[in-house]
């Protein structure tokens, strides 16, 4: 037989080979002699095929619209965004949970009577350059999120927009006296979980789901601990976050509020480790100009720290 | 068996010249689920329909089913029926497509009854026949197996069923030249799988 196909004869032999012949001709004489499919029973077939195409039906436009309305709540609750209270550069004044819950919302920094503000300087990230605001909330520098947040005229920090808008695929928005980190899986920020601190795609191998739990759980509760004015169970908690789970989004945030804590319980050996800790795993952080400022404040810059603590202890 | 209104051109995209018909009235009521033209479809085609799966598959067990299915089908589709072919050629494709699937899941089984040792049963023979004829039926179904699908659906067409070159170039929808090849080429190693002397 060629492989290339002929213009065929139409009367062709059906079959050429006799001996097949005899095996076709077996095959070709069968006769369908059961009983015929009653239409009844055919009938009764096409009901239950219809009866299930129209639940498969169903069920795809409900999971469809079960999926849009997930998507639309998703993209439509406002952000809920948290302002820690920095303690270091407030003196006195007690750690507290300011929650900003989106456009317009504002949370109240306390300022120490007869202290000037400082203005605000913002961050988002490694890769982004920093943001100053003078006192009155205008930026001084154009930036990402020049119109995300301001300092308004009597202190307090406000969201100025539903969402804030980053470059990076994280962002940390730093204020003098404010810091707020927001998760960025998407360009967009919807939420604050304080987590995602540094860029998706270089996860670690601590990085598993187990852990991204474990340390979120450790950092809600460090802030619950924080709105409850324990600072001593917010320390622990953190100190644990950062020391077992130290490649996990939720530390970098957590090495800063830690340092600041410890500071204003009186801890500053132990908060220059802190300060030194994060100079050491994020050298190239926003915040680090920032952070090496407080260390040298703290003037425990030749400490000899093991980890986050003094060596001593 | 199709009576061919015209000759189809061969070659590769050959249109085929069959006069349009407009689909009958009853038809285009079958089609929009009046159950009595459903009914009457269904008399129609039964049993040629039956005849033609039994030689598809040479399972009469299954010719039931498979009518079903393709009675389910074609009452889905019949709405979108336009008389480009004739409605034998239509419900043809369509019991072609379904011997189709059962070949393949037929494989798989017989692969999975081979692997865990198990014996097919062989079919009941009906007490005229022959036992001769139902010997070579068996095997040439069991070589039919091994033959690649187009392969397989040529020679059914063509050899068992015994349509024309024309009619079985419309039911498979490929040229004429294609028909004839294929059927040579499952001609050649059927009788390879069987043992016999190769055509000449």
């Amino acid at each position: 037989v060629s492989d290339v196909p002929k213009r065929p004869d139409l009367e062709e032999p059906v079959v050429r080979s006799p001996a097949l012949r005899r095996y076709v001709e077996a095959a070709a004489q069968q006769e369908y002699t059961a009983t015929p499919l009653p239409w009844d029973r055919l009938h009764d077939a096409m009901l239950r095929e219809a009866r299930t195409r129209a639940t498969r039906r169903r069920a795809l436009l409900a999971g469809v619209t079960a999926l849009a309305a997930v998507v639309a709540v998703a993209l439509s609750v406002p952000s809920v965004r948290r302002a820690v209270v920095d303690s270091e550069t407030r003196g006195e004044v007690t750690p507290s949970i300011a929650a900003l819950d989106g456009p317009g919302s504002r949370g109240d920094l306390p300022r120490p009577a007869g202290e000037p503000s400082r203005g605000v300087s913002m961050a988002t990230g490694a890769d982004v350059p920093s943001t100053p605001h003078d006192d009155h909330g205008r930026t001084r520098r154009p930036g990402l999120v020049a119109d995300a947040a301001r300092l308004a005229r009597d202190g307090a920090a406000e969201i100025a927009s539903g969402n804030l808008r980053v470059a990076a695929t994280w962002s940390g928005v730093v204020m003098s006296s404010v810091v707020a980190a927001f998760s960025g899986e998407r360009d967009e920020i919807v939420a604050d979980r304080r987590r995602s601190t540094r860029p998706m795609g270089a996860a670690g191998a601590e990085d598993s789901a187990d852990v991204m739990a474990e340390a979120e759980r450790l950092a809600v509760a460090a802030e619950l601990a924080l709105a409850q004015k324990d600072r001593q169970t917010a320390i622990d908690l953190l100190g644990q976050l950062v020391r077992w789970h130290s490649r996990s989004p939720q530390a970098r945030a957590a090495l800063l509020d830690l340092a600041r804590l410890r500071t204003a319980v009186g801890d500053v050996d132990g908060a220059a480790c802190v300060y030194q800790r994060f100079l050491d795993r994020y050298p190239k952080d926003a915040m680090r100009s920032d952070v090496r400022r407080r260390l040298t404040a703290l003037e425990r810059s030749d400490i000899a720290c093991r980890g986050i603590d003094p060596s001593g202890q | 068996m199709f009576t061919a209104p015209m000759a189809v051109e061969d070659g590769e995209g050959a249109p085929d010249v069959t006069p349009r018909r407009t689909a009958p009235a009853w038809i285009a009521a079958a089609g929009a689920g009046d159950v009595t033209a459903q009914a009457r479809f269904f008399r129609d085609h039964r049993d040629r329909l039956a005849s033609q799966l039994l030689r598809m598959t040479g399972d009469a067990a299954v010719v039931d089913d498979l009518l079903q299915e393709v009675f389910i089908a074609a009452f889905a589709g019949l709405g979108g029926f336009r008389g480009d072919a004739s409605i034998e050629t239509w419900l043809y494709r369509i019991a072609l497509n379904k011997a189709r699937n059962w070949w393949d899941s037929h494989r798989r089984r017989q692969r999975r009854e081979r692997e865990g040792g198990v014996r097919l049963t062989p079919e009941a023979a009906r007490p005229d026949e022959d036992l001769e004829a139902i010997a070579h039926r068996e095997r040439l179904y069991a070589a039919l197996e091994g033959l690649p699908e187009v392969l397989r659906e040529a020679f059914v067409c063509r050899v068992i069923e015994g349509m024309p070159l024309v009619d079985a170039s419309r039911a498979l929808a490929v040229p004429i030249s294609t028909v004839s090849y294929r059927t040579r080429r499952a001609e050649l190693l059927l009788c390879r799988a069987l043992g016999l002397e190769e055509p000449t």
